[in-house]
């Protein structure tokens, strides 16, 4: 492989990965300073584009840590829900800093969804305390989402709902959508999207506007593993300004992504 | 591969050696590589040197500038900052006290071995 | 304003995209108007028939497509009223248009005897149907029992003798009385009763989507703040 393309190659993998601009721009002057003054191939010293692009994209990201003394954004307590006499939620409690991810993790059935859909009070829990300051944004574990209007569409319906004009919705959709490693702009129906890309635009309806917490149920459903390194990354931006997320999953890499952690279960909790 | 595999504990030397290279001065990459080799320590693969000054960069350890280059598109300049100076006074002694114990456990010679287990408190 | 407008435009949007329903609804009342068309009163009432269940199938997919993002745009900050209108507006800018049509192709089509009073019958059937199919949205889940739902009241409708009491059960009886009255005459139906009947369908319909856009009790132990402070949870 010759090193110009070695170098498109490795500059690519690094742009799907989600890198900005800037960052992309340094690594490759500075490989192909080295590459010049040495006179050697890119594949010898740098071995494959793609997997030296992986170790760099790690190195640039690495797992947040928590932040504990955000002020509390989000904090519930006592949280009971049955359904058809089967205690789903029992005495959940659950707080959320700012700068704060929390992963809600557990098995099918323990309960994330419906956590999720009473913080959200799209179906409220019949006894417990919920105290939020500021605003809500959620995407639920499926749907959400008009089939017959495009993404655009999406980003100004929700966007203009959360007081962004027209033009600065689709903008800050489009950004959203690219940093998920999509390009947003002329995409079909919601309806005609694959399922991953369904989540991407749930996801993004819920960021839009910046809300102070943002609830999400499963957001990397059918995600491809650069899109779900882009989604974390996308999060972790989005926290620190002040913000908090609650994430529900069941893939083993929330626990490393998310700044706490909070296991609901059929017996007790935490 | 044209060139030669780097020695398997070059890996975990790797990064306090770029701190004891850098302790005389600012330095660029390439710079740095070919000072690894003149010094005997071995010819270190692009993809080994980079991430190794972006982790130490990323500690805090190297405080990285680019300069504009003689009519190219500039050059990286890695420096060690006061944590940097920090890591590498303490990773001299730490290399010390390793690099005898290694020695004596490699020649066989036990009771050389480091501060703490002096003279004949080895067990045999 | 700039805000009805645009949840408005874009509910509008969705509508009009169903474009295979959409035509199917649009086709179906003329395709019964013209298989009756020998007699006069039965081809106009078979197209109000068509209108009441085209329209409130509509005004049911509007509602059905509205439950995946209501909910969220609520918790975004609109309220539900607001939403449930400005799906209305565009029903009914639906239903205008396609009163139009159909009123246009009935009045140089036909000699019928008051012009005046099949567009009124027309126009009180189409915001009828769209109060009945949206309170059916508000009600049922799935899109198979509603379209079935509708088609039987719709249905019954066109069956039933109007001059049967209990008949006046019915949605769309105002649009078998406003029909009679705008094809026969005055003599045995009057236009109040017609307008007073559709009238109560109206309201209580309009409650029942009322009552479902406000959705279950709300949590009474929530407690919302604004700002930013934050606050240390008891």
């Amino acid at each position: 492989m010759r090193n110009e393309s070695w170098i498109r190659s490795f500059d690519d993998a690094l742009h799907a990965q989600g890198l900005a601009a800037p960052d992309r721009a340094e690594l490759v002057v500075e490989i192909e300073g080295f590459l010049d003054e040495g006179a050697t191939m890119a594949l010898d010293h740098f071995g494959a584009p793609d997997v030296y692009a992986a170790s760099i994209i790690e190195l640039h990201h690495p797992t947040r840590r928590p932040s504990p003394d955000g002020p509390a954004l989000l904090a519930a307590t006592g949280l009971h829900k049955g359904f058809r006499g089967r205690t789903v939620l029992d005495d959940v409690a659950v707080q959320a800093r700012a700068g704060e991810i929390v992963a809600v993790i557990g098995a099918n059935g323990s309960g994330k969804s419906t956590l999720l859909r009473a913080l959200a009070d799209i179906d409220p829990a019949d006894r417990g305390s919920i105290a939020i300051a500021g605003s809500i944004g959620y995407a639920p574990q499926s749907g959400g989402l008009d089939e017959r209007l495009t993404p655009v569409e999406h980003f100004e319906l929700f966007g203009g709902t959360r007081g962004l004009s027209r033009a600065a919705a689709r903008a800050e959709g489009l950004r959203l959508a690219h940093d998920l490693a999509w390009e947003a702009d002329g995409a079909p129906l919601a309806g005609e999207l694959s399922g991953g890309t369904r989540r991407k635009l749930a996801v993004i309806t819920a960021l839009i506007g910046g809300p102070d917490v943002v609830l999400l149920d499963e957001p990397c459903q059918g995600f491809d593993g650069a899109s779900n390194r882009c989604f974390w990354d996308v999060l972790s931006d989005w926290v620190v300004d002040g913000r908090a997320a609650v994430v529900a999953s069941h893939l083993p890499d929330v626990v490393h992504r998310a700044t706490t952690v909070l296991e609901i279960g059929e017996v007790a909790v935490r | 591969m044209t060139t030669t595999e780097p020695a398997p504990w070059l890996r975990g030397v790797l990064e306090p050696c770029l701190l004891g290279l850098l302790a005389d001065g600012e330095a660029y990459g390439y710079e740095l590589s070919t000072r690894l080799e003149e010094a005997g320590i071995g010819t270190v693969p692009g993809g080994s040197l980079y991430p190794a000054l972006l982790r130490l960069e990323k500690r805090g350890l190297l405080t990285p500038q680019w300069r504009a280059g003689d009519g190219g598109p500039g050059r990286k300049y890695y420096a060690l900052t006061a944590e940097g100076r920090r890591s590498l006074a303490h990773q001299r002694v730490a290399w010390a006290e390793f690099a005898s114990a290694v020695t004596a456990v490699l020649t066989g010679d036990r009771r050389a071995v480091t501060p703490g287990g002096v003279d004949g408190e080895v067990a045999r | 304003m700039n805000d009805l407008v645009l949840h408005a435009t874009m509910a509008m949007r969705s509508l009009i995209r169903r474009r295979v329903a959409l035509a199917v609804l649009v086709l179906f009342p003329l395709v019964l108007y013209a298989a009756t068309y020998d007699a006069l009163g039965r081809s106009v009432r078979s197209l109000v028939f068509g209108i009441s269940w085209a329209l409130s199938t509509v005004a049911f997919f509007a509602a059905m497509s509205a439950r995946e993002t209501d909910p969220r745009l609520r918790l975004a900050g609109r309220r539900p009223l607001f939403l449930a209108g400005a799906r209305l507006s565009a029903l009914l800018t639906l239903a205008a248009v396609l009163v139009l049509v159909f009123w246009l192709v009935v009045v140089i089509d036909r000699d019928v005897r008051s012009p005046a009073g099949v567009g009124l019958d027309f126009a009180v059937t189409a915001v009828v149907a769209v109060a009945f199919g949206s309170a059916v949205g508000a009600v049922l889940r799935s899109d198979l029992e509603g379209t079935l739902v509708l088609f039987l009241f719709a249905g019954l409708q066109a069956v039933v003798n109007p001059f049967d009491s209990w008949s006046r059960l019915l949605p769309f009886w105002s649009s078998r009385e406003l029909g009679t009255v705008a094809i026969d005459g005055p003599e045995q139906s009057s236009t109040a009763a017609g307008l007073l009947h559709a009238a109560i369908v109206v309201a209580l319909c309009g409650a029942v989507v009322a009552v479902g856009a406000a959705g279950p009790l709300r949590n009474r132990h929530r407690e919302w703040r604004q700002g930013f402070e934050g606050f240390e949870p008891t």
